[in-house]
C-alpha cells in the first residue's frame, strides 16, 4: 500500500517545518519505525519515522525546504507498486496542501491519499477545528478514528461531538471553562475571557486534575542542611561548564530525587488495576512552561544515570519540550517543578 | 500445469483424484454411481471403484444418516444432495447429528463429512429446485458452508472439504456447472477460511458469491466508466466468515452492497451487513446495501424467475444509491 508521507505537525502551534536532511535516498528499503528524515521546527529537531515497511520511492521535499504542515515529502511503496496515481495527486494538490483528504463527495474516497480518516472522525475533527493530518491513526489500515481525534484533543471532545445522544455529557464544557477561564482573568471580579482554551492547556488542566484525583494528598515540609551540597554545586559548576555542560539546581534535585526513590520503594509504589506496583526504573517529570502552557517531558532510568548525563538530558529535555507533546510518556510517579525563579518561598502543588 | 475444464470437470477431477489418494473416500447418492449423478458429476468413479460408490434409496435422510455413521467409524464419505432443497428432508441429520458430534464427544470423535449440495435458480425447475439454502444451514455452528464460483476454486475447495475434519456442506450452483477457466492437472488444496478478493477498487466493497459475482463485476465495469472504482469480495466460505477481509475492504471504501441469490430476510447478506455496521460502523460514508432476490418463492414461470431474481440494473443502481448518498 503506498503511503504518502507529509509534513507533519508536532504540537498543536506549529505551521510549518524545514526539511533538515533525508536519512534514506531513494530507492531505500526501510522498515516501519526507520529514520527517514530530520524536521527542524525554530529550536528543535525531530526525525520523521517510516509508518511501515516499504521502499522510499520518491523524495518530493529536497533538503532545506520549507513547507507547511501537511505538504508532501515523500512516497513510501512496495518496490513495484504503481505510485503513479499517487504523484499525479500530489502535482494536483500541490498548491494547496491544506485541502481535506476524503471530504470530497463522489468518488475518490480520500483511499488513495496515504492519509485515512474515519467520516465521523472527520466531523469531529471539523468541528473541533482539529487539524488531524499529523495524528497518528490507529484504526484499521492506519486510518484516524474518533478515538484518535478525541485523544488529540484531551478527552473534552468527546462531550461536544455527541452532544445530541449524550446529554449527561452536555455539562462538562461548562464545567471546565467556568474555573478556568476564571483563573486566566486578570480583573478581580469573574469574566470570561472569550479565548478558546488550546488543546495542550485543556489536557494541561486536565492532567493536573488527573493528579490531584490520581493521588492522596499530603504535604511534608521539613529543612536540610545542604550547605556540603552547595559546596560542590559550586565546586561543579565551572568543571561542567568547561564540557559545555549547564549545571542547574533542577539536575541536582533530580538526582537527589532518583537517589532516595530507588532507596526507599514504599515512596515509588503505586496502585494499578488495583493491584500494588513498585515502579522500577526510575523516571522523573520535569515541568516545563512554554508559551502557550505547560509540558511535563519524562527524564528515564534516572538512577542509572550520573549528574553529567542528567544534565544533558533535561537540557535537550527542555529544548524539545516547545514542540513536542508526547501523549505516549507520561510521568506517573514524580514530577518536578522549579519555580526558584519566581523569588517564592513556599510552592505547594500536590499535583 | 493447467488448463481449460469446466466446473463440473473440476469437481469431477476433484472426486476422481481424492479417491485415488485417499481409500477411505467413498462416494454416495441418488445415481452417483452407475449413472454418474444427475448432473453428471461423479461419472467415472464407480467404473474404476465399484465398491466405492454407491447409489441408494430416494431418501436423503439415509443418505446423510449413512454419511454420518461411516464417517465417525473413519470413513470420509462424499454424499451428493441432488438439489440441494432437499436438505429439508435429512435436516436432522446434519443438524443434530452431523454438526454437534466433534462437540459432544469432547473433540474425541469427528465427522468428515461432504455434502455437496446443488444450488440456485436459473434453470427454471421451479419451486422445489431453485432454491438457495445458505441462510438455511448457516445458523448451525458445526457445519462449514462452502460456495465456490470458479472451476479452480471448485476443484480446490473440494479437495480441501474433503480433507477436513468436520462437516461441510459443498454447494455447488448448477448454473456454473457450464463455466470454464484454468484448473491445474495436479490435485491442489485452497484454504477454506480465506476470502478472495477478486477485484481492487476504492470506493464500494461488493461481497457476493456464485453467480452474483458475475453481476458485480458487470456493474464494476459500468462504475469504472463513472469514475467509480468497485472492490469485489468473495467470501467463498459462508461459515465460519472470513471477515477479516471484508472489513478492512469496507474500512477503505466506506460502502458495502452485499448482492445475494436468495430471499432477501435473513439472506447471509443480513449477517454481512449486520457484522459490518456492528464492527466498523465509524468507516462507513453511506448505509449499507443489499440487492437480493425478492421474498417469494422462485416460480417456474421463465419470466417470473427472472424477475424475482437480481440483475446487473439493481447492483447498479445500489451502487450509485451509496455514492450519492
Amino acid at each position: 500500500m503506498a503511503v504518502l508521507l507529509r509534513m507533519p505537525r508536532y504540537g498543536a502551534n506549529m505551521e510549518e517545518g524545514t526539511l533538515a536532511s533525508w536519512l534514506a535516498a531513494e530507492g531505500d528499503a526501510v522498515s516501519a519505525g526507520d529514520v527517514l528524515c530530520e524536521i527542524e521546527i525554530e529550536k528543535l529537531s525531530n526525525e520523521l519515522e517510516a509508518p511501515e515497511d516499504g521502499v522510499l520511492r520518491a523524495i518530493l521535499c529536497p533538503q532545506g525546504e520549507t513547507l507547511p504542515c501537511g505538504a508532501p515529502l515523500a512516497v513510501l511503496a512496495g518496490a513495484d507498486e504503481d505510485i503513479s496515481a499517487l504523484l499525479t495527486d500530489v502535482s494536483a494538490d500541490a498548491d494547496v496542501p491544506d485541502e481535506v483528504p476524503g471530504s470530497g463527495s463522489g468518488s475518490g474516497s480520500g483511499s488513495g491519499s496515504g492519509l485515512r480518516i474515519t467520516p465521523k472522525a472527520l466531523v469531529l475533527a471539523e468541528e473541533l477545528n482539529i487539524d488531524y493530518r499529523s495524528i497518528a491513526g490507529t484504526g484499521i489500515l492506519g486510518a484516524i478514528t474518533r478515538e484518535d481525534i478525541r485523544a488529540w484533543a484531551g478527552g473534552k471532545a468527546s462531550a461536544k461531538a455527541v452532544n445530541t445522544k449524550k446529554p449527561d455529557e452536555l455539562s462538562k464544557p461548562a464545567e471546565t471553562s467556568g474555573p478556568a477561564g476564571a483563573a486566566n482573568a486578570v480583573k478581580p471580579s469573574e469574566s470570561r475571557n472569550g479565548a478558546r482554551m488550546s488543546t495542550i492547556r485543556k489536557v494541561t488542566a486536565r492532567r493536573m486534575m488527573e493528579s490531584l484525583s490520581g493521588s492522596a494528598q499530603s504535604t511534608i515540609m521539613m529543612d536540610a542542611d545542604i550547605t556540603d551540597l552547595v559546596k560542590a554545586y559550586k565546586v561543579l559548576k565551572p568543571v561542567f561548564a568547561a564540557d559545555g555542560i549547564k549545571l542547574s539546581w533542577t539536575a541536582v534535585i533530580l538526582k537527589a530525587a532518583a537517589e532516595t526513590l530507588t532507596r526507599h520503594p514504599g515512596i515509588r509504589t503505586i496502585i494499578e488495576g488495583g493491584e500494588l506496583l513498585t515502579t522500577y526504573p526510575i523516571d522523573i517529570g520535569v515541568a516545563v512552561d512554554v508559551d502557550y502552557g505547560l509540558v511535563v517531558p519524562v527524564l528515564r532510568k534516572l538512577d542509572a544515570k550520573p549528574l553529567k548525563t542528567i544534565c544533558r538530558e533535561l537540557a535537550a529535555a527542555i529544548d524539545r519540550a516547545g514542540g513536542i507533546w508526547d501523549r505516549k510518556n507520561l510521568p506517573r510517579l514524580l514530577s518536578i517543578a522549579s519555580i526558584g525563579y519566581a523569588e517564592c518561598e513556599v510552592f505547594h502543588s500536590d499535583p | 500445469m493447467a488448463r481449460k475444464l469446466s466446473y463440473a470437470k473440476a469437481i469431477n477431477e476433484a472426486l476422481h483424484q481424492e479417491m485415488e489418494h485417499d481409500p477411505s473416500v467413498f462416494i454416495l447418492g441418488e445415481d452417483v454411481a452407475r449413472m454418474g449423478g444427475d448432473f453428471g458429476i461423479t461419472q467415472g468413479i464407480w467404473h474404476k471403484w465399484p465398491d466405492r460408490a454407491r447409489d441408494t434409496a430416494l431418501s436423503e435422510s439415509a443418505i446423510i444418516g449413512l454419511s454420518v455413521g461411516s464417517a465417525v467409524c473413519g470413513l470420509r464419505p462424499v454424499a451428493e444432495l441432488m438439489f440441494a432443497d432437499f436438505v429439508t428432508v435429512c435436516y436432522d441429520q446434519l443438524v443434530n447429528n452431523a454438526a454437534k458430534i466433534h462437540f459432544m464427544y469432547g473433540g474425541e470423535a469427528s465427522c468428515p463429512i461432504v455434502v455437496r449440495a446443488v444450488t440456485g435458480s436459473g434453470i427454471r425447475c421451479a419451486y422445489h429446485h431453485s432454491q438457495s439454502i445458505e441462510p438455511w444451514l448457516m445458523n448451525i455452528p458445526g457445519l462449514i458452508i462452502v460456495a465456490p464460483a470458479t472451476p479452480y476454486e471448485a476443484k480446490g475447495m473440494l479437495i480441501s472439504a474433503i480433507r477436513n475434519n468436520d462437516p461441510v456442506v459443498f454447494l455447488e450452483h448448477k448454473l456454473l456447472y457450464n463455466r470454464k477457466g484454468e484448473v491445474p492437472v495436479e490435485p491442489y488444496e485452497i484454504e477454506l477460511f480465506k476470502a478472495e478478493i477478486e477485484r481492487k477498487g476504492d470506493d464500494i466493497t461488493i461481497v457476493a458469491t456464485m453467480r452474483m459475482l458475475d453481476l458485480a463485476h458487470a456493474a464494476a465495469k459500468e462504475l469504472e466508466n463513472e469514475g467509480v472504482g468497485v472492490e469485489i469480495i468473495d467470501p467463498r466460505t459462508l461459515f465460519p466468515l472470513d471477515k477479516r477481509t471484508i472489513i478492512e475492504s469496507v474500512a477503505k471504501t466506506g460502502r458495502l452492497v452485499v448482492v445475494q441469490e436468495g430471499p432477501k430476510v435473513m439472506g447471509f447478506g443480513a449477517e454481512i451487513g449486520a457484522m459490518v455496521s456492528e464492527e466498523i460502523f465509524e468507516y462507513l460514508r453511506a448505509p449499507i446495501k443489499r440487492v437480493t432476490s425478492l421474498d417469494v418463492p422462485i416460480a417456474f414461470s421463465p419470466e417470473l424467475e427472472d424477475y424475482v431474481n437480481p440483475t446487473m440494473d439493481h447492483v447498479l443502481a445500489a451502487c450509485r444509491s451509496v455514492m450519492s448518498f
